[in-house]
């Protein structure tokens, strides 16, 4: 596989938790928390180019790593 | 005034599986345990735990979205259960190798993964073998196997 092509299952839109019954979160967010939002974005968005994923990909994977950090599981593993 | 703070906030929608919804109201439950505290709303939840995750630097935050890159690569190649560490470090190339085998031996401790020597008595190529990750007692590791249990269920 080249490094430039797509391989499906690896990215937080297609992550195999999807399929499950979803709810749509709003969140507000301070400009100063968006804009360290958006640098670790933009850090993983160079690391790992041919990835597909949005912002609210990545917050989401924050939200559940936190959680299952703090032992409230949200059991979102496939 | 409440109008100025509002205007300077960033709405962002974020489509989660209802059990994260679920966590993230007992999350905020359990913080309104505190003495005094009020409950914190469900927003405020989300909020509180970004700005953990991102208060130093954003290092813990991209070390645990790197862990599920990872996880993901390995489900996404594998064959048997398993994926050559020379596959997994291809395809995140750009991962300085420092971070990605600190990555991959913090999913071992976690048991998400299990890095192996050998799988299915697979032959061994250079490519294999530069891509190894040492380990003091196991010598080379060059395999990242899934849990077994998440490998039957599927």
């Amino acid at each position: 596989m080249r490094r430039g092509d797509r391989l499906s299952g690896v990215g937080p839109s297609e992550d195999p938790s999807s399929s499950r019954k979803q709810s749509l979160l709003a969140i507000r967010l301070s400009p100063g928390l968006l804009a360290r939002i958006d640098e670790l974005y933009e850090t993983i968005r160079d690391d790992v180019p041919w990835m597909s994923m949005t912002r609210s990909d990545l917050v989401r994977w924050i939200l559940t790593a936190e959680l299952e950090d703090r032992g409230s599981s949200p059991d979102t593993t496939p | 005034m409440p109008g100025n703070r509002k205007a300077k906030e960033f709405r962002i929608r974020v489509r989660v599986p209802e059990a994260l919804v679920r966590a993230l109201d007992s999350h905020a439950s359990a913080e309104r345990s505190v003495p005094g505290g009020d409950r914190l709303s469900r927003n405020a939840a989300a909020c509180e735990l970004l700005a953990r995750a991102l208060e130093d630097g954003g290092t813990r935050a991209k070390a645990a979205v790197l862990g599920r890159l990872i996880v993901n690569t390995v489900r996404a190649t594998e064959r048997h259960g398993a994926t050559t560490l020379a596959t997994v470090r291809e395809l995140l190339a750009g991962v300085p190798r420092g971070d990605l085998d600190a990555a991959l031996l913090r999913l071992e401790r976690q048991e998400s993964l299990l890095l192996t020597q050998k799988h299915n008595g697979d032959i061994v190529t250079d490519r294999e073998r530069s891509n190894a990750l040492h380990d003091p007692l196991r010598g080379e590791l060059l395999y990242a196997q899934l849990p077994a249990t998440d490998h039957e269920k599927r």
